[in-house]
């Protein structure tokens, strides 16, 4: 494992949406918000981050004015860890594609909430 | 014919700003929809306001109009209220305006005293002197048949009052029946020749008295006289004090009927609470499993990623296996021939191998080798590699499922508990609002303390009405007395003062019997053809056919005959109503005076045969009739159906808050 860092920090945009989430009542925490983010935007958007070159440029445009989140709380189970590296097996910032993935996903979500779509978030999973 | 065309409201009640509902100028039955407490009887008084100048509460006449002022109005500086009605009378249009406002000068009111009552009244486009407009207004309409036209329905039990004799509150609704069919021009008649009889009597027993031989018999004569005036006057002051009770009585009963309502309402607000709250808690027990659900709803979103991703690699994967299978193959057939070279025989049939054989073995084993390379070393690496990723893999979508259907069916569920929370709210917050207004009542109203002060008032109008049974009983001895001793006088009083006095007193009597004659002529006739007419009705009306028609008596009071010819005792409370209405009908029918009907919530006590029954019936009543009722309170197919083309207009009083109402 090449990366040593121990927590991630969100965009401030990203943060918004999960912190608005999470208000809504239907996550538990804003972290579940941000990895339904991660989630969505794996799903939805493979083609937009798909390789290590699109992650790496992304996470050059978001700042780093959200929540910090440890890795430990993160990713107790090193399921996200192992994801990452099923996805991006030349890779290995797993966790620094992590928060880029959660950024990205959340900003197509915080889309959705201002047009009033997000919920039902069944529709969206 | 009185036809109103339409009446604009302005700030009166609940009818904030200017309001105007449009009766239109033709035939028919307009309906007005309203629930409770939005202002179907406010309406009624609107119209009483306007005709008459005042309003109706339950427990009497609102003695401070400023009251009926809309209350939003005044929080917004508007104070006073305005009622205009547009209608027609044989020809004439007219237009009155009744207003109650401010004084000159006043911006703020502090009292009642600084309102002043305005009134104009246009016939065919010019205003109308005072006198002019009030005997005008009285000939439209005289407000003591009023009832007749605008009618609350809660008080058409009143009219079983007719069925009783004697009784001060029949009495008057009997003034007001013969009033509305003309009896009265007669009845004046009768009255004044009867002060001229009185008058006529009074000369004969002085003439009497002033004659020697009758002089103790004109004393006693004019005791009995004074004895029956007394006891006439008891009879009028115990009737004042039934009509008091009466009044009392039926006030007790509208708080009664009050308390009923009050309790149901908070019987509904109590269920409407207690659900709410349960759907509260279930909102928040699947609110709790959604979140549940959600913590790890993001796996499951990726099964289907993951499950692409393990494809790609089993082809991968599945491509090396198969090139290095093949080598195996070809493995095991180099290492057959490299032995038959070696050892010179077949290693399957054990013959012998040639020379020429040997060699050609020997190019086929390069071929070979050649040809099945089998795995490079970095085909062998990427094969290890995948199948390590294969296993982490196969981690990644164990025990992880997904729970989309699962949070779609929590999420349908919360959005109907929300859904049913907001309507208990709303269903709450109109309950509230009728708690609410009649609060004020409720305090008092110690349910208790209501029915037994209910029923001493009974008791006090039963002893009254025995007192005045008796008293009546004393006056028909007392004139029995008069009668015996005049005709003593008359055989033996010679003089010519007495035998003047007599004559006149004759001459008067036989003018009277044939006034009054004529008035029961007049009376039974029209008794006659009301029961005709309300029968009529009735037969339409009730749908048992063991009821074949109405009876009147001396009240215009009506019983109901069986078909074995007996009347029906003890009617229910539908049927008080529906013989009421049959009355009212008739009395329309036989009255000089013709008008709209405006019925207040007429269907309560009925069910829905005569509910129908009656919408049918109601275009036939009135050349104009208008129906307040409650939302539900018939079936708004059934009305529309019944009335068919007799329905001119729907009006539905909308709620905007509880002091604002919005005629749509
Ligand atoms: N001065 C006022 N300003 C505003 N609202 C008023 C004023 N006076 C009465 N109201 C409201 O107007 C309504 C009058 O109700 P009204 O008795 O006309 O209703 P209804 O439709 O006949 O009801 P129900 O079906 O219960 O007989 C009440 O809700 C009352 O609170
Ligand atoms: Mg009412």
């Amino acid at each position: 494992m090449a990366e040593s860092i121990k927590t991630i920090v969100l965009s401030g945009q990203a943060q918004a949406v999960a912190k608005q989430m999470n208000d809504s009542g239907t996550f538990p925490d804003s972290l579940s918000a941000a990895k339904f983010g991660m989630a969505y935007a794996i799903k939805y958007y493979w083609d937009a981050v798909n390789t290590s070159d699109k992650l790496n440029h992304l996470n050059g445009v978001y700042d780093s004015k959200g929540s910090t989140y440890n890795i430990g709380s993160l990713d107790p189970d090193n399921y996200v860890l192992q994801l990452m590296e099923a996805l991006y097996p030349d890779s290995d910032t797993p966790y620094t594609f992590t928060r880029v993935l959660i950024c990205f996903g959340l900003n197509k979500l915080g889309d959705l909430l201002e047009e009033g779509r997000l919920f039902p978030i069944n529709k969206v999973m | 014919m009185l036809h109103f065309d339409k009446m604009t409201l302005r700030d009166f009640g609940p009818y904030k700003g200017e309001q105007t509902i449009d009766f239109s100028d033709r035939s028919g039955v307009s309906i007005i929809w309203g629930n409770n407490g939005r202002g179907k009887t406010t309406l009624l008084n609107a119209l009483r306001y306007g005709l008459f100048g005042v309003i109706q509460r339950r427990n009497g006449i609102l003695k401070n109009l400023s009251e009926m002022g809309n209350k939003e109005a005044v929080q917004e500086g508007r104070y006073g209220f305005t009622v205009i009605l547009d209608m027609t009378n044989d020809g004439d249009t007219y237009k009155l305006t009744r207003q109650l406002k401010l004084r000159p000068g006043i911006v703020k009111p502090s009292g009642e005293e600084d309102y002043e009552k305005v009134l104009f009244l246009e016939r065919d486009g010019s205003i109308l002197s005072p006198e002019d407009r009030n005997h005008e207004l009285n000939v439209i309409m005289p407000e003591q048949v009023a009832r007749f036209f605008l009618f609350d329905a809660e008080l058409l039990q009143e009219y079983e009052e007719l069925l009783e004799t004697n009784t001060s509150d029949g009495e008057q609704i009997k003034n007001s029946i013969e009033k509305i069919l003309g009896v009265p021009v007669l009845q004046n008649g009768v009255v004044d020749v009867e002060d001229c009889l009185s008058n006529y009597e009074k000369q004969k027993s002085r003439a009497a008295r002033a004659d020697d031989k009758t002089v103790q018999l004109g004393q006693e004569m004019e005791n009995l006289t004074a004895n029956i005036e007394e006891h006439q006057n008891i009879i009028k002051e115990k009737q004042a004090e039934l009509s008091d009770l009466i009044r009392k009585k039926s006030v007790l009963e509208g708080r009664m009927a009050d308390t009923d309502k009050l309790r149901n309402w908070i019987v509904q607000r109590n269920e409407a609470q207690k659900s709410q709250e349960k759907h509260e808690d279930e909102l928040e027990t699947v609110q709790s499993k959604i979140r549940d659900l959600m913590k790890n709803a993001w796996r499951g979103m990726l099964l289907t990623t993951v499950r692409d991703l393990r494809e790609k690699i089993e082809a991968e994967e599945y491509a090396l296996d198969a090139k290095k299978q093949k080598r195996t193959v070809a493995d095991r057939f180099i290492m057959e021939m490299k032995k038959a070279i070696s050892e010179r025989t077949c290693p399957i049939c054990g013959q012998e191998v040639s020379g020429d054989i040997v060699e050609h073995l020997r190019a086929k084993i390069n071929e070979s080798t050649n040809e099945y390379v089998g795995l490079s070393e970095e085909e062998r690496q990427r094969l290890y590699d995948l199948q390590n990723q294969m296993l982490a893999i196969r981690q990644l979508s164990a025990d992880v499922s997904d729970v989309r259907q699962g949070v779609a069916h929590l999420e349908n569920r919360r959005d109907e508990l929300q859904i049913a929370i907001s309507e208990c709210r709303q269903q709450i917050e109109e309950l509230h609002d009728n708690i609410k207004r009649y609060g004020e009542d409720a305090e008092e109203a110690d349910v208790l303390s209501i029915s037994r002060e209910h029923s001493d008032v009974e008791q006090t109008i039963r002893d009254v009405r025995r007192g005045i049974e008796d008293e009546n009983k004393k006056l028909t001895e007392l004139k029995m007395n008069k009668e015996r001793v005049a005709a003593t006088i008359d055989k033996m009083a010679g003089g010519t003062d007495y035998r003047l006095a007599s004559r006149k007193y004759e001459l008067c009597e036989h003018v009277f019997r044939i006034f009054e004659k004529s008035k029961t002529r007049y009376r039974e006739r029209l008794k006659e053809n009301v029961e005709k007419d309300a029968t009529a009705l009735f037969v339409q009306l009730t749908g048992d056919k063991d009821y074949i028609g109405l009876k009147i008596n001396d009240n215009y009071g009506l019983e109901i005959i069986h078909k074995s010819g007996r009347t029906v005792p003890s009617r229910s409370s539908g049927y008080e109503h529906i013989v009421a209405l049959s009355l009212i009908g008739a009395l329309h029918k036989n009255a000089p005076l013709r008008g709209p009907i405006i019925m207040d919530s007429p269907f309560g006590r009925l069910d829905p045969t005569h509910k129908a029954n009656i919408v049918r019936t109601l275009p036939g009543m009135a050349e104009q009739s208008m129906l307040l009722a409650y939302i539900g309170e018939i079936d708004e197919q059934v009305a529309r159906f019944e009335l068919g083309s007799h329905l001119i207009h729907e009006y539905k009083l909308e709620r905007v808050s509880s002091m604002h109402t919005e005629i749509v």
